[in-house]
C-alpha cells in the first residue's frame, strides 16, 4: 500500500510535469506564428509602397520623355541653320542638351 | 530606362499606376519540399507570388473555451463515448493540420516578399539615378537656353 502511494505521488508529478511542458510548448508556437505574422504584415506594406514609388517614378520618366521629345521637335540649337549642328544622334537623349 | 525609350505595355496607360501590376523580375525558387508543405495535395500548388494573406487571416486564433476534462472510468466507455471520442481526436488533426499548412504558405510568401522587396529597392534606386541625371542635363540646358 505504501507503494502504490509513492507511484501515485510519481504520477501526479510527471502528470503536471507534461501539462507545464506541453502549456510551454504551445506558448512557443503561437509566439514563433505571431512574430511571423508580423513580420509578413511589415513585408506586405513596405513591397506595396515601394510598387507606388516606383510607378511614381516611372510616371516622371513618361513625362520628362515626351516633354524632351516635343522640345526636340521645335528646339532652336538643332533647327536654326545658323547653328552649324550634326544631324542629331538618336540615342538617349536629344542632341540639343549638354552632355 | 532613358527617356526615349517606350515602356512595357501596363506601364504606358495615362492612369494612376496600380501597384498591381508593377512587376519586377525576382529570381525565387522556393525548396520544393517547402513547396510540398505548403500544399493541398487535391488542389493547385501553392504560389508565393500571388498568394496574399489577409488580416483576417492573420489574427491569432480565437481562444476557444475548452471543457473541463472530467474521468470517465472504464466500464462507462462505451462505443457511443469512443466514437465521440475518434470524431473529436479527427477533427482535432484536421485543425492541427490546417493550421501548420497555413503557417508554412505565410513562411515561404514572406521568404519570397523578401526577396521581391529587395528587387524593388534596387529598381528604385536605378530610377532615382537615371531620373536625376535627366533632370541634371535639363537643369544645365535651361540654364544656358532658357525654360524649354
Amino acid at each position: 500500500v505504501f507503494q502504490s502511494h509513492e507511484e501515485d505521488d510519481r504520477k501526479v508529478r510527471r502528470r503536471e510535469k507534461n501539462r507545464v511542458a506541453a502549456q510551454r510548448s504551445r506558448k512557443k508556437q503561437t509566439q514563433k506564428a505571431d512574430k511571423l505574422h508580423e513580420e509578413y504584415e511589415s513585408l506586405e506594406q513596405e513591397n506595396t509602397s515601394l510598387k507606388r514609388e516606383i510607378g511614381k517614378l516611372t510616371d516622371e520618366m513618361k513625362h520628362l520623355s515626351e516633354v524632351l521629345k516635343d522640345h526636340e521637335k521645335i528646339c532652336p540649337l538643332l533647327h536654326c541653320t545658323m547653328n552649324f549642328v550634326t544631324v542629331p544622334r538618336p540615342d538617349a537623349l536629344t542632341g540639343c542638351l549638354p552632355r | 530606362i532613358s527617356p526615349g525609350q517606350i515602356l512595357p505595355a501596363n506601364r504606358n496607360t495615362p492612369s494612376p499606376i496600380d501597384p498591381e501590376t508593377i512587376q519586377v523580375p525576382v529570381g525565387y525558387e522556393p525548396d520544393p519540399a517547402d513547396l510540398a508543405l505548403s500544399s493541398i495535395p487535391g488542389q493547385e500548388m501553392f504560389d508565393p507570388r500571388k498568394r496574399k494573406f489577409s488580416e483576417e487571416e492573420l489574427k491569432p486564433q480565437p481562444m476557444i473555451k475548452k471543457a473541463r476534462k472530467v474521468f470517465i472510468p472504464d466500464d462507462l466507455k462505451d462505443d457511443k463515448y469512443w466514437a465521440r471520442r475518434r470524431k473529436n481526436n479527427m477533427a482535432a488533426k484536421r485543425s492541427r493540420d490546417a493550421r501548420r499548412l497555413k503557417e508554412n504558405q505565410i513562411a515561404i510568401r514572406a521568404s519570397f516578399l523578401e526577396k521581391e522587396n529587395s528587387a524593388l529597392r534596387q529598381e528604385v534606386a536605378d530610377l532615382r539615378k537615371e531620373l536625376g541625371k535627366c533632370k541634371n542635363v535639363l537643369a544645365k540646358y535651361e540654364a544656358r537656353h532658357g525654360p524649354l
